[in-house]
């Protein structure tokens, strides 16, 4: 386990989600959950974030604001889609204005179900996505 | 055969004034050009000369008939009076016109009734500080003469309804610069107040150039604030007239060598109004803040090497009289309020040619401080603080002035990014803005220096606390400048508009002389000011002060190093790495740095730097300070007619 | 002598980061207990600037990479300055210096939060600097030098002397700490506005170059009460520890200081006690 997986700090972005699974993601830094004791920071800006975590189905509106913030974050990075309507759409997913899912936009390494999630899962998530950045990390290093 | 010196002094004194006759002339630019560029060298050879001199040993000449001289000068004087008497009649100004002839009267009466008969005193005395003040009038002054050749074409472009009246402006730069130095040069009194009240004029009749309503108000506030200063020099001498001594007071070695101070403290008072007027000190500081209508390169050099100066020289001159009196403590709260005030207005302009005006205003006013406590450490800091200061404002106000005829503006908001759309003239005022506060330039060095001399003055914790907090405010508006030429580096260039050969030769030379004397100080020290204030303190010696150990300089030196390492890992270091687009909470972002809004529409994030209006607008600070400074201009009056004295 | 000087600037640069580093670390539990989290491991700091070191090259000025590295290298060398007994002043002039290069860097940036942040953290270096002149001129008044080594070699502690510049570094330390005004500060804390202001668009290894700066920078401040209780080593690090738990309790109980409520009361707390000691000490003549 390298430094990387030590200290992922979140970026939380809400891709017209209904403000459910916004509300358990900050539950998960409270003090009965404590992310924190991870290392987890919500940063709340991509330059520095490491975990990129999105919750919505993506409408008309964010597409772009998505995609740019994805591209702000420096590699290694790891997309985690929270809640169903950021995995697929989820009720929202016919909607007119709806893209259905985050990985219709920027690439999702990790998908939390659940409406809205419990941050249990959302931690588990997270702890998913230390994996794969790891993985990132080392692909990393061996290209250089 | 004239001693060398002597020629050296008469080239000095004399050539400009020829130059500017012939200015005054001669129409075709060619002429002018050829002709100012002659003058400039020849006055630039005999002041490096007249100052090398003046450091191996002190010049001092007499010269035998000097009454035509005197005359000559009188007769100057009064054409001086009668030229702003004439012009305030025309404008219906009627202040101005109240003091010219008051000043008038004051003259008369002291040719006619005052002098008992010519003294013997010594003609020219160049001592070191003189010598330095001949430095920076020959180099400096010249070569923001030469910047104007080019800097004046572009000005009457850009200023249409202005009259090109070229041959006017460029003969009273060159005046400006005899004044000067007949300022510095000259012995008698008497002398220095005509050289003082030339200045006077021809800052004056430049200010209001350009002849526009605003310039002439500008202009005449200059002159009375100015007249007012003058006449409390003529009021000066009257007060040493008065001595009762064999001394013949009205030579500056003979008054600056006399036993019985407290009996100065009248003339004294005096010669601290005036030269609190000419330095444009609180409450007078609205005479240069309102300088700034004229061309640029007036203001160039009336911040730089001439009129301010002249103010602060004549104080720093008779910093020994003042270090023993109560006028010199009050001289000395005047100046240090007078920093304070003016560094924390210049937080709330935005106009560059303001937050200049004002930082010069604090830096006379530190430099007042340090004539009034007028020992060997504050003397010293005095002159530190002239040439540094000098230096940098002058090429700061060039490149203003360059800068404005290229972006049209000269608001410190508009010069985002200058670093890539101009980066001859921003690089150089990058050297200006750190030469003026920013370790290692020199500024540094005289800031440190005024502060021991601060902490062994007597009420020097008073003094402590306001240049702890004026520092503070200083920091705070050159920093966010600085900044804004770094600012948005993804702008385009400007579109290329040459500048001229004479902007850009004076620029670049002010910029190596800026470096020069931050890389020279020890040398300045050691060399000019130790050596002069030997003449004043005999026992001075720096190495026990506590400061300017070898362990400092070799501090300096790393930190140098290491600034010169980065520079050169900025031009050699590698860049490779992606660009990231600027954050506003995720919005795209189009080439130009603007980001897209809601409707599809990419639009500029304008957000500026901080002004703090509410707390250091003119609105808020200005008049409560003149309420103050007046204050402690009346008590330090008082207390010189009182004439009470400091034991120690 | 000189042997001793280099030793101790080297000792500094090597262990300043270290000791930073942990007092970060133990920083963000104690606040974690605060607020009755466990809180990351003790050596968190650490672990971030390992992993940030290892991130991708990614700008949004290739400037700042010089700038960050400038701010770091500046920090350093004023460390190592004040670790061999150097002048003050030197030492307050290149840190001066040193946030200039961080603020430029962030003024480099082309970005509005950047900006702001640029804006502030200026701020709190005007708010510092009427402080640390006050210092030296005490320092200078209680020993007749600007040279730190004439303050530790003093007989008296410092403190006794200069009680209320002593106060005022311990208002001021809160600002120094970056813990305190929420609206400044670079933290760790979630309570922030401006996304970390002036460090907001430095990604990688120059946010990394930044957070050991802040480390350097909290030891030299740490280390410069020393100069308060010279002689009297465990004083010093009873002080040392007291004033650092009392900075954290602080930051806790006012975490929506507002900056300009900062500049307010951390220069009335320094005109009324800093200036209040430099002129009674001045009144009484100095020591020397
Ligand atoms: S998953 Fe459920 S709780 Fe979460 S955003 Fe969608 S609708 Fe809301």
């Amino acid at each position: 386990m390298s430094s990387a997986s030590k200290s992922p700090w979140l970026l939380h972005y809400n891709a017209s989600s209904c403000n459910g699974c916004d509300i358990e993601i900050l539950a998960a830094l409270t003090p009965v959950y404590d992310v924190e004791r991870f290392g987890i920071i919500n940063t709340g800006n991509p330059a520095h974030a490491d975990i990129f975590v999105v919750t919505g189905g993506v409408n008309e509106q964010n597409k772009a604001v998505l995609k740019n913030i994805y591209d702000q974050i420096p590699e290694p990075k790891v997309v985690v889609a929270v809640g169903i309507c950021a995995s697929s759409g989820g009720v929202f997913r016919e909607c007119y204005n709806i893209s259905g899912g985050v990985d219709t936009i920027i690439p999702v390494d990790v998908y939390v179900p659940g409406c809205s999630v419990r941050p249990e899962a959302l931690i588990e998530g997270i702890v998913k996505a230390l994996g794969v950045l790891e993985e990132k990390r080392a692909a990393m290093e061996a290209k250089k | 055969m004239y001693p060398p010196e002597l020629i050296a002094i008469l080239i000095l004194l004399l050539v400009p004034v020829s130059a500017a006759v012939l200015l005054a002339v001669f129409k075709p630019d060619l002429v002018r050009n050829v002709l100012a560029g002659i003058t400039s060298v020849i006055i630039i050879g005999a002041s490096v000369f007249l100052a090398w001199k003046a450091l191996i040993a002190p010049v001092s000449l007499t010269l035998e008939h000097t009454e035509w001289i005197g005359m000559l000068l009188f007769i100057a004087e009064i054409g001086v009076a009668l030229v702003i008497l004439g012009l305030s009649i025309k404008y219906r100004k009627i202040l101005p016109l109240l003091l010219s002839v008051i000043q008038l009267i004051l003259i008369l009466i002291l040719e006619f009734f005052g002098i008992a008969g010519p003294h013997a005193m010594t003609t020219f005395t160049v001592t070191g500080l003189s010598a330095v003040m001949v430095l920076i009038i020959g180099i400096i002054g010249t070569l923001i003469c030469v910047y104007a050749l080019g800097y004046m074409k572009d000005y009457h472009d850009h200023q249409i309804g202005v009259p090109v009246r070229k041959r006017y402006f460029f003969a009273l730069m060159f005046l400006f610069l005899s004044a000067m130095f007949g300022l510095v040069l000259f012995n008698n009194l008497m002398w220095i107040l005509c050289a003082w009240e030339v200045t006077t004029l021809c800052s004056f009749l430049l200010i209001g150039y350009s002849r526009t309503p605003e310039a002439m108000k500008n202009a005449f506030r200059a002159v009375w604030m100015n007249l007012i200063g003058g006449i409390c020099f003529t009021l000066a001498i009257f007060f040493l007239l008065r001595i009762n001594t064999p001394v013949n007071l009205l030579s500056v070695t003979d008054l600056l060598a006399f036993p019985n101070v407290s009996a100065l403290t009248i003339p004294l008072a005096f010669i601290a109004v005036a030269g609190l007027t000419k330095a444009a000190q609180m409450p007078f500081s609205t005479w240069l803040t309102g300088a700034m209508v004229a061309p640029t390169p007036v203001s160039a050099l009336l911040h730089s090497s001439t009129m301010v100066k002249a103010g602060v020289y004549l104080l720093v001159l008779f910093a020994p009289l003042f270090s023993q009196t109560w006028v010199g403590i009050f001289l000395a709260l005047i100046g240090a309020f007078t920093f304070l005030a003016t560094s924390a207005l210049a937080i709330s302009q935005s106009n560059a040619k303001k937050v200049l005006a004002y930082s010069t205003i604090a830096n006379l006013g530190l430099i007042t401080a340090c004539a009034g406590i007028g020992t060997a450490e504050a003397i010293m800091a005095a002159i530190l603080l002239i040439i540094f200061h000098a230096v940098a404002k002058a090429l700061l106000f060039l490149c203003v002035g360059a800068v404005e005829h290229k972006i049209g503006s000269r608001d410190i908001e508009d010069m985002d990014g200058l670093l890539v759309r101009l980066p001859l003239l921003a690089t150089m005022m990058v050297i200006g803005i750190s030469g003026m506060y920013l370790a290692p330039f020199g500024m540094l060095i005289s800031k440190w220096a005024a502060l021991e001399a601060f902490l062994t003055a007597p009420l020097g914790y008073v003094f402590i606390a306001i240049l702890a907090f004026g520092s503070a405010f200083t920091i705070f508006f050159w920093t966010k400048w600085l900044g804004k030429l770094f600012m948005r580096m993804n702008r385009p260039p400007a579109e290329k508009i040459a500048l001229h050969i004479s902007e850009k030769l004076s620029v670049i030379v002010m910029g190596v002389l800026v470096i020069g004397c931050c890389l020279g100080f020890p040398a300045i020290i050691t060399g000019v000011i130790i050596p002069y204030l030997n003449g004043i303190h005999p026992y001075f010696y720096l190495g026990n002060k506590g400061f300017f150990y070898f362990d400092t300089l070799v501090m300096l030196g790393l930190m140098a190093f290491i600034l010169l390492f980065l520079v050169i890992g900025a031009f050699l270091g590698s860049r490779e790495g992606r660009t990231i687009a600027p954050y506003l909470g995720g919005r795209a972002v189009d080439s130009e740095g603007r980001f897209l809004g809601s409707l599809g529409v990419y639009k500029e994030a304008k957000t500026s730097n901080y002004y703090l209006e509410e707390y250091f607008g003119e609105k808020v600070l200005l008049k409560p300070s003149w309420v103050i400074s007046g204050v402690l201009i009346i008590v330090m009056l008082v207390l010189g007619f009182m004439g009470v004295m400091i034991w120690i | 002598m000189d042997i001793m000087f280099i030793v101790g600037a080297v000792l500094f640069l090597i262990l300043a980061p270290i000791l930073g580093g942990l007092l970060t670390g133990c920083d963000r539990v104690l606040t974690a207990r605060f607020q009755s989290r466990v809180g990351p491991p003790l050596l968190q700091p650490f672990y971030d600037v390992a992993k940030l070191w290892h991130k991708e090259k990614a700008f949004s000025n290739p400037v700042e990479i010089i700038f960050t590295t400038a701010y770091l290298v500046l920090i350093a060398f004023s460390g190592a300055m004040l670790a061999t007994g150097g002048n003050l002043l030197f030492v307050f002039f290149s840190l001066a210096l040193a946030h200039t290069f961080l603020i430029l860097a962030a003024y480099s940036a082309n970005a509005p939060y950047a900006h702001i942040g640029a804006e502030r953290e200026l701020l709190s270096v005007m708010i510092l600097e009427p402080i640390l002149i006050l210092f030296a001129a005490g320092c200078f008044l209680v020993t007749g030098s600007f040279d730190t080594y004439h303050m530790l070699i003093q007989d008296v502690p410092g403190i006794i002397y200069l009680p209320g510049v002593f106060i005022v570094f311990i208002a001021v330390l809160t600002l120094k700490l970056r813990k305190s005004p929420f609206d400044i500060s670079t933290s760790h804390h979630a309570h922030q506005e401006l996304v970390k202001g002036v460090t907001s668009s430095l990604s990688g290894r120059s946010l990394a170059k930044v957070e050991i700066a802040h480390w350097y920078e909290m030891m030299i401040f740490l280390s410069m009460i020393l100069l308060f209780f010279a002689g009297y080593p465990v004083l010093s690090a009873v002080a040392i520890i007291l004033v650092f738990l009392l900075e954290i309790v602080i930051d806790n109980i006012f975490p929506r200081v507002t900056w300009k409520m900062t500049v307010k009361s951390l220069w009335i707390v320094t005109l009324v006690f800093g200036v209040g000691n430099i002129v009674v000490l001045g009144i009484l003549g100095g020591i020397v």
